[in-house]
């Protein structure tokens, strides 16, 4: 049965907030706990099979909120998850995990299956210097420093504007985002840019943290319906466990 | 470039330059590799304590190493020849992702397993017979499993996935490709399933025309101009790719064909952009 995965690497209140919008919206879905399953990728000349532990994993969506790269060496969150005494071992296992993974998400991405986001989103954040090469080749201002004006944030997915925080966000500001996105090779994820007359780029992220945004079940559901083409007010009763308690909210 | 500080560096839209040279106006760029370290690497310079000192200095590392692999893909995308790309390094970071990229181009692979489960180990031997295991990443040494390994290594192997392959007897062959030519190729004797550092006799070999175009399209999959690419030819006849490298060695085997694969880069440099 097609489903609706979602990777996480440690504790991730975004995940729990896909995974039960995902529910909601009436999708099957699975959650992967990268500090408690163990992912296996078998590799034939017809292509490649996953599992988890003895479950095969055929996906149709994978929302990817992992760290994984294949340019850089593991995150916190990876190198938490590993459980060698010496530490020197745990970074070594980091990057053994990371290859696994690294072929994981290439055997979903080069099947029909929608992989939000791409390990190529990841790569690409070790790499700030080409995303502004690329914008300022498309004649776009960026700035990463200390913002001296008003700014507003857009959360994007697949093109999408989803939601904006801080300052109000235009036309502008959207088609901003959505070149932000195509430079930073991310489906998901949120652009800062100031306001004003001279419209700027002041950072983005390909891991947008949606429990710090307002209204976040919202937000989701947003997310997962603008990424599975599902109609985002067709919502289903899933049982209360699903629902996420503790956003980490004030 | 490396031995330049990122601030000696200028980035424009038009132009990116280090100390006056404009690299955007190179012809061609050969980039040998920009490795990530990991502890074992540093061994001889770090306490058996001190990580955090070693991530602050990784930390560090990995920035440096993010802006030259930024310089390295803005020079792509500015049309300067650079072998290899940076995409195509980044497929070495995976063997089984690089086995897939093969297999699903028709290329022959060993049939493999990357776990940290013993019972899916098993069942690839209770498929193929006997097997080999290598770091899912790469860089380290493959190696036959024996029987007893299951056993004695499970605890290990439940703390980090490994990639087990049926292992394919016959003759190693080392292939270097550039572009759609083969620059040369050796058949390497040694006496253990991982030629690396035992080789007991080294001499040419000439491809029959099925590998060269094995070797040529396993290069091409992978995004690689220059590549090494190692192949078994097995006692029945058939090939299979077993790795295909984006920044193979080649200094010494070289030398044994009067510069053949330096040459192969530098022809291949000159002349994309004529």
């Amino acid at each position: 049965m097609s489903s609706i995965v979602v990777v996480r690497g440690g504790g991730d209140p975004t995940a729990d907030l896909l995974s039960v919008a995902a529910r909601r919206l009436g999708q099957h879905v699975q959650d992967i706990d990268l500090r408690i399953d163990r992912l296996t990728i078998d590799v034939t000349s017809d292509g490649a099979t996953v599992r988890a532990g003895r479950r095969t994993l055929e996906p149709s969506l994978v929302f990817n909120r992992t760290e994984i790269n294949g340019l850089g060496l593991s995150s916190g969150d990876g190198l938490k998850r590993q459980i060698a005494t010496h530490w020197r071992d745990r970074h070594t296992q980091g990057r053994e995990e990371q290859g696994l993974l690294l072929a994981v998400f290439e055997a979903w991405e080069r099947t029909d299956v929608t992989l939000v986001n791409r390990t190529r989103a990841a790569d690409m954040s070790l790499m700030p210097n080409s995303v502004v090469d690329r914008l300022v080749r498309m004649g776009e201002a960026v700035h990463r420093g200390k913002p001296t004006s008003p700014q507003t944030e857009v959360l994007i997915c697949a093109g999408v504007p989803i939601a904006h925080r801080g300052a109000t966000a235009d036309r502008r500001h959207q088609a901003l985002a959505r070149r932000v996105a195509d430079a930073a090779e991310f489906s998901l994820g949120a652009v800062r840019m100031s306001t004003g007359a001279n419209v700027v780029v002041r950072g983005w992220t390909h891991r947008p943290l949606l429990e710090q945004w307002d209204n976040p079940e919202a937000v989701a559901v947003a997310i997962v319906a603008a990424t599975a083409n599902l109609d985002p007010d067709a919502l289903h009763d899933v049982p209360p466990r699903y629902f996420v308690d503790d956003l980490g909210r004030n | 470039m490396a031995k330049h500080r990122t601030a000696d560096w200028t980035w424009g839209a038009d132009r990116i330059s280090v100390a006056d040279h404009a690299v955007t106006k190179s012809r061609g760029v050969f980039v040998r590799s920009i490795p990530i370290l990991l502890p074992e690497h540093d061994q001889p310079r770090i306490s058996e304590t001190d990580e955090a000192a070693w991530l602050e200095r990784a930390a560090a590392r990995q920035r440096m190493h993010g802006f030259f692999k930024s310089v390295q893909l803005s020079l792509e995308e500015r049309g300067i020849p650079v072998v290899n790309p940076l995409w195509g390094f980044a497929y070495h970071r995976s063997k089984p992702g690089a086995d897939l990229a093969l297999a699903l181009a028709g290329i022959p692979v060993p049939r493999g397993v990357a776990t940290k489960d013993p019972s899916h180990v098993q069942e690839l031997i209770d498929e193929v017979g006997a097997v080999v295991y290598k770091p899912v990443a790469g860089g380290g040494r493959c190696r036959v499993l024996h029987p007893s390994d299951l056993e004695t290594k499970s605890d290990r192997l439940g703390q980090a996935p490994c990639y087990f392959q049926e292992l394919v007897p016959g003759k190693n062959l080392r292939v270097y490709t550039m572009a759609d030519r083969v620059l040369t190729a050796f058949d390497i004797e040694a006496d253990d399933v991982d030629f690396r550092g035992r080789e007991t006799k080294i001499s040419q070999f000439d491809l029959p025309p099925e590998i060269v175009q094995t070797a040529l399209t396993a290069a091409e999959v992978l995004g690689l101009p220059f590549a090494g690419t190692d192949i078994k030819l097995c006692p029945d006849g058939r090939h299979v790719v077993l790795d295909v490298n984006p920044s193979p060695m080649f200094a010494a085997l070289d030398r044994s064909v009067d510069g053949a694969i330096a040459l192969g880069i530098i022809d291949h440099l000159l002349g994309a952009t004529q």
